[in-house]
Parts: C-alpha cells; structure tokens; sequence
C-alpha cells in the first residue's frame, strides 16, 4: 500500500498543501521543529483517524484556525484505490471514505494502514500497562476489525459495570445488579482477550526473530500476553476464565467501586534472556526491543491483510549504529512506501539515500525536491 | 440541591432530572435552555406535556402509547395469545407492527437497564411483565430489546427471571441483514453471523 497523494490543510504547524506521492522511500528533511514529525503523523492520522499523541482531536488543528482537513488517495494492491478525509472542525471529527462518512473510527482504521516508528516506542516499552495496550489495540485493530468492535462493546460494558459497582456501594441499588454487566463484560472481554492472545503469540514469536537479528544474537527477547484475569488452560475458555475470576473479586469490586478484573487491566511483559525488559534493560536494548515490535507489527499486517503497512519512521536513525541502520532500512524497505525523517541527511542509511526522493519541511512549508535522485512513481 | 439555583430554577432542574436519561447536567443545560425561550415558546411547550399527558397515556396491559385503556392490538380478537413479544420502547414495537407479519402480543418495558442513565429494573415494566406471565398463559416469550450492551443485559435479566417459570423464552437472531451482501457486511457483523448460525 501506498499513498499517491495527500492533501493538508490547517493541520498543527503546516502550512497547506498538495502533493503527488509514490512508491518507495521517501526522506523528510528539516531543522528540528520545523513540522517534520507533524507532516508524518498527519500520514497515520489518515489511516488510523486520530492521533497517537494528541489526547483531543482540536489538538490537530492549526492554532487559530477552526478546523483543520486532510485528504489522502492510497493505492491498495488487495482492495484497489481508497480515498480518505479526516476533518476536525469546531462541530467535531468526520471521517469519510470515498465521500461518504463514517460514523464508526472501528469502521475507518484499517481501510489504509501505516506503521509510524518514534521515539517515544521506548517510552512504550519501558512504561505503563496502559501503554502496551495502546499499542496492542492500535496494532491488532488495524488487522482485525472485529477486534476493535469487541473492545467498543468490553468499555461499553465496563462504564455500566463500574457505574453499577459505585451503586451498589452507596447502597442505591442490590449487589445481584452487577451480574448482568459482569455477564457482558466477559463475554465481550473474552473475544477480545482471546485475539489479544492469538495476535500477542505472532507478535512475539517475530519480534523475538527481529531482535535476534537487530541485535546481532545478543539476547532472547521474549513477549508474553500478562491477562489481568490470568490464562485459561484452554484457550477456548477466556470468557469463563474472566467470569470466574471476577467472581473471586466481587466483594473487592463493591468495596473499591471498580471493576478489577476483564482487558482494562490487561498487560504484556517482555523480557530479554529472562529479566524484565521494564527493570532491567537498558536504553539501547529497549529502543532495540521497541524497533522489533514495530517491525513485527508491520510483518504481521503484511500477513494478515496481504500488504505491507505504509512504514513511517519518524526521526529513527540518529539513535542507532550504522549497521543497525541498514538493518532496519532493509527490514522496512519490504514495504512499498517508506517516509523517514531526519535533521541531517547522512543520519539516513547509505543505501537508502541514493533511492530517496526528499521532501522538505521548513517552518512548517513543505517541499519536493526536484532535483534528488528520482524513483518511478 | 445546590443553593446557587434560585428557588423556581432549581424545582425546574429538578423536575427535568426525574425524566429518564437526564443527569444533573443534562438538566441543567435544559433549564438554562426554557429560560432563554420566549414565554409562548415555554407557553406552547406545557400545552403540549399537559395535552400529550390528558390524551395519551400508556395501555393498561402492554404499555404501548394509546389513547384509551387499552390498545388496539391488546383488544384485537384476531391476535395470537400464547405469544409474546418483549420490546424496549413503543417505536420498537411499531417497527415490528410495520412488517405486519408478527401475529402475537406485545409487551413494552419502556426503556432498558443501564446504571448510567440511572435505570435499574424496578423502572421498567417488568414487574407488570411477570404478572401478566402468571395469569394470561403465554407459550413464549420472544425478546427483543436491542444487539446493544444494555438491550442484550436487559435481555439476561429477562430471561434469568423468566426461564424458572417454565415457558419458551426466546430472543430475537441477530447477524447478516436480509439482502445483505457478504462482501460489504463489516467484519463485525459477518463475526456474529457465524457465531450465530444454525443448523440446517
């Protein structure tokens, strides 16, 4: 897959733009702070309809503007064209695809996909349970539709749980009143634990194969899914799994008026040779841990839906040594489109450089440059 | 309630926030909203609660909208009495009326249990539902409260009440619409046809 042109108006520090895009791999060079991480983000937030990083869609749009647009025309070799607009304006977010809008963001992702590399990966690696289901959701939401619908109906039924908990501890309504939503939320939370299961067990065993490469055999990396409700012994008893365990908790539950048990809480722990990637790696084995998950992401996308991700890595090279670099520009360069960005142009991988078509990001302008080593579109 | 209101603003939030669905918030908003009408808007708008509560009112037996004690389908002779079937609002039962293939009887339980919206089951009609059940001599009762969390929750708690009496209790197939085509159902409906499907 690959984006054969983007349109952006009003998004964070940009000035508007159109341009023609095509295959292969693109440098997006600039000063720091100049918009190039903006111009790439824009990228996912196309495919994924928000943005990883900002908490609120406003956030997107150009301070002192009332909305902001972004309009992209992807060339997808399994499903054909897909032309996508994501509009924040004052009245809310709309998301269209083909013209028509899309009510549902579980009904958006996935139609073009991207993987977007950062450095806050490391800050994924090494932080919060929250995080790692951030990544889990966006990385097996972005194959699996049904996943994403599955985790919309576990927080429906996780509000109403919860807000049932807090009744039933101010003594407003009975405890047999949680049962329902328990109900609910097992059934949901066990098709989602079940893919996040199925999906961590992929992840993993190709993240382990990448960091054995990117790493030159070091250590063993090793990824296992960590379910708030535990591992059922037979993988087709998550539900039962979940119900069973929050009916050990239920007097906790009332007590704390919340929920502690189902995928709210769920985690994934990584290891390397053993010792938690969290205590005890360093920073230059976590970033290697957090270059592996991406590209295991990607491969996985490849195998699920037949194409490779648009590969977006932004400001990646500067951290790693030479040979790490043309690791991870050969292990990316299975992709069709690849935008990389940089403050300096020899941070790129020499193999990379030749190929590369730079676009330029300055105060917020955006520019082709003509005169680079052109590729066929 | 707050003492910031005065006196007549805070009886109106108040009236406002006993309505099904609206929070402290929500009532608050509506509130500032009456206020900012002109007096023959709020005029015009009593008139019809006044109005819509003399001339509508809800069926004795089902709970349908109607302007007499009964409804026309709980008095029509013609109707299949051993069925029932159990809906969320009275538009749900119009939407099945609509087909005009469903036969049976209707029960409305105005609404469905959600903790957010601060409905509990004793708000809605099921105590009405299982007094009927014990007297009229259904075979089944058909649910069909909505595929949402809530309406599916409704549902269980309808039929862990329901099932120990004996009868047929049944709930409406969700999956592929009718006419649908397979390739442009999403991923999550053509999930839950499979996993609703039957024998053939």
């Amino acid at each position: 897959m690959y984006l054969k042109a983007i349109s952006i108006q009003n998004y964070r520090n940009l000035e508007p733009v159109s341009m023609a895009l095509g295959q292969g791999f693109w440098a997006v060079l600039g000063e720091n702070g100049q918009g190039k991480s903006n111009l790439l983000e824009a990228v996912s937030v196309l495919c994924m309809g928000r943005s990883r990083k900002a908490d609120r869609d406003r956030d997107l749009v150009r301070f002192g503007e009332s909305f902001m647009r972004l309009e992209g025309r992807f060339s997808r070799e399994q499903r054909g064209d897909l032309e996508s607009v994501v509009r924040v304006s004052e009245e809310g977010k709309e998301l269209l695809l083909f013209g028509s809008a899309v009510t549902r963001l579980a009904k958006f992702i996935g139609e073009a996909s991207c993987v977007l590399f950062n450095s806050n990966d490391v800050e994924m690696v090494l932080g919060e349970p929250s995080g790692h289901r951030l990544f889990l959701n966006e990385a097996l939401g972005q194959v699996n539709q049904a996943y994403l619908f599955d985790l919309g109906r576990c927080r429906r039924a996780l509000e109403q749980k919860n807000r049932a908990l807090k009744d039933v501890r101010k003594g407003y309504a009975p405890a047999s009143s949680i049962g329902i939503w328990d109900t609910q939320l097992s059934q949901h939370g066990g098709r989602v634990c079940a893919r996040r299961d199925a999906f961590l067990r992929r992840l993993g065993d190709e993240a382990a194969r990448l960091y054995t490469r990117l790493s030159g055999g070091a250590e063993e990396l090793e990824t296992r899914y960590a379910p708030s409700a535990g591992m059922p012994d037979d993988p087709q008893r998550w539900t039962e799994q979940i119900a069973e365990r929050i009916a050990e908790r239920k007097q906790d539950e009332i007590l704390r008026g919340i929920a502690l048990v189902g995928p709210q809480r769920d985690d994934f722990t990584m290891t390397l040779d053993g010792a938690d990637v969290r205590s005890f790696a360093s920073r230059g084995q976590a970033r290697t841990a957090a270059l592996a998950l991406r590209l295991a992401q990607c491969r996985i996308a490849f195998e699920d839906t037949g194409e490779w991700p648009i590969v977006l890595l932004d400001d990646v090279f500067a951290e790693l040594d030479v040979s790490r670099r043309q690791l991870v520009a050969e292990l990316a360069g299975e992709a069709q489109q690849v935008f990389a960005s940089s403050a300096s142009e020899s941070d790129l991988p020499s193999e990379m450089q030749p190929a590369a078509r730079v676009i330029r990001v300055c105060r917020g302008s955006i520019a082709i440059e003509e005169n680079a080593g052109a590729v066929q579109a | 309630m707050p003492s910031y209101f005065t006196r007549p603003l805070s009886k109106l939030v108040g009236e406002l926030e006993k309505l099904p669905g609206v929070g402290p918030k929500s009532a608050q908003r509506l509130a500032f909203h009456i206020l900012r009408l002109t007096a023959e808007e709020v005029e015009s708008l009593s008139q019809a609660i006044l109005e819509a509560k003399e001339h509508v009112r809800a069926c004795s037996i089902c709970y349908n909208y109607s302007d007499q004690d009964t409804c026309e389908i709980c008095r029509d002779a013609r109707r299949d009495r051993s069925l029932l079937c159990v809906v969320a609002d009275a538009r749900d039962l119009v939407a099945f009326e609509r087909t005009s293939e469903y036969k049976g009887l209707y029960h409305v339980l105005q609404g469905v249990i959600s903790p957010m919206d601060g409905v509990g089951p004793e708000m809605l009609r099921i105590r009405e539902l299982q007094k009927r059940i014990a007297e009229d001599g259904f075979q089944e009762i058909i649910v069909a409260t909505n595929p949402t969390i809530e309406g599916d929750a409704t549902a269980m708690y309808l039929a862990a009440i329901l099932k120990p009496l004996g009868l047929k209790v049944s709930r409406i197939a969700h999956g592929m619409p009718v006419g649908g085509d397979l390739d442009y159902a999403d991923q999550a409906t053509l999930v839950q046809s499979l996993e609703w499907r039957r024998e053939m």
